[in-house]
């Protein structure tokens, strides 16, 4: 019997708007690895836009997506390269505002502990690097499947 | 939007279904005819857990296809995790031959029960008389059926296993653990409710399933995080 990784249930909207059998899979591969990336919230806030614009372009018929994502089998994530330079290059600049962010504040609370009380220093703000990245990356590239880790 | 991760099993569920454009533009406005719902239970610690789609046929004859989804996704739902209550004990190879054997046929004849209520229900309500719905004869089966024609995709995990039915269009689309992807159920136009495409004109229900299987997930699915 077969191992398998994964299901995904598609109706006609999903069909009737893919030409091809391999562009359909290749949509519906994006969507399982932007889930086995991401995991329930952020893939579930994109999915919904996702479908929109295949309908929109595509059959303008109702669209159902659902499936189920086994995750104690591992597969390999495709990231297609022109794909991976566009991730890579937004991170590289996320990554380089928050520095310049953080850096900044640092600085404010350096100039602030001069004048009030040195206790200030200790109330450096958390900035959560990794979360930031990947909203941010969601947001504008909703269907790059893969964020370096 | 409905999303939901069994960290027992390591499954993680979801399903959306979206009004079409052609839809939002129609005037006036036609409602979205997908169902979807995601199902979960779990019995002496093995979890199981339903995805369910179902597509309204649309067209004037079936004029509550949408209803008919709907029904259709509860209907399944609900009657996996009562396989699943009932197949806990079941040995691992009969697991798929009880499926197999019982579940497509038992949806199509619970779906065709809760037509018949909604519609005497319906019917009662044009009427103005809710109390007398029991009393309210049912419309002739065929014909009613019709009316909330859909398709039925369903994928359900219990125990290591994963079951496939698809009644009518659409696509089952199965990832394998090397990554590619395939459809791998062959191709059959029957519907769920009546028929459409190249079974139009027959105005028998037909109550075949295109396919049930089932695939042995990894052994890993065992895992728990208390092992």
């Amino acid at each position: 019997m077969e191992v398998i990784a994964g299901v995904l249930l598609v109706t006609d909207g999903v069909t009737d708007a893919y030409e091809k059998t391999e562009k359909m899979h290749q949509m519906l591969r994006q969507i399982l690895d932007n889930r086995r990336t991401f995991g329930l919230g952020p893939s579930t806030d994109v999915l919904p836009d996702f479908l929109d614009r295949a309908s929109k372009f595509g059959s303008g018929d109702d669209i159902t997506v659902a499936g189920l994502v086994i995750h104690a089998v591992a597969v390999p994530v495709v990231v297609e390269e022109e794909v991976e330079k566009v991730v890579e290059k937004v991170v590289v600049e996320v990554a380089e505002k928050v520095v310049a962010v953080e850096e900044e504040k640092i600085e404010e609370e350096k100039t602030t502990e001069l004048v009030s009380s040195p206790s200030r220093s200790m109330n450096v703000p958390y900035i959560p690097h990794r979360k930031r990245i990947h909203e941010s990356t969601l947001t504008t590239l909703p269907n790059s499947p893969k964020i370096p880790s | 939007m409905f999303s939901l991760y069994d960290p027992c099993t390591l499954v993680q569920a979801f399903a959306l279904s979206r009004q079409g454009s052609s839809h939002q533009r129609a005037t006036p406005a036609k409602p979205c005819q997908d169902a979807c719902g995601v199902f979960s239970g779990a019995y002496r610690g093995e979890g199981a857990m339903a995805v369910v789609a179902a597509d309204g046929h649309g067209n004037a004859a079936h004029d509550r296809s949408d209803i008919g989804a709907q029904l259709a996704v509860q209907t399944a739902g609900e009657l996996f995790l009562d396989f699943a209550l009932r197949a806990v004990d079941a040995p691992p190879a009969g697991l798929a031959p009880m499926f197999r054997d019982h579940f497509p046929r038992q949806v199509v004849k619970r779906w065709r029960e809760k037509v018949e209520g909604h519609a005497r229900e319906a019917a009662a309500r044009t009427a103005g008389d809710l109390a007398g719905v029991a009393s309210t004869p049912p419309e002739a089966g065929d014909s009613l059926w019709r009316r909330y024609g859909t398709t039925l995709l369903f994928v359900g995990f219990y125990r290591q296993y994963v079951f496939v039915v698809q009644l009518g269009d659409g696509a089952v689309v199965v990832q394998h653990a090397d990554g590619r992807l395939d459809s791998p159920m062959p191709v059959d136009p029957t519907q769920f409710g009546a028929a459409r495409s190249r079974s139009r004109h027959r105005t028998r229900v037909n109550t075949s399933v295109r396919r049930s299987f089932p695939w042995r997930s990894s052994p890993e699915c065992c895992w728990s995080p208390t092992a």
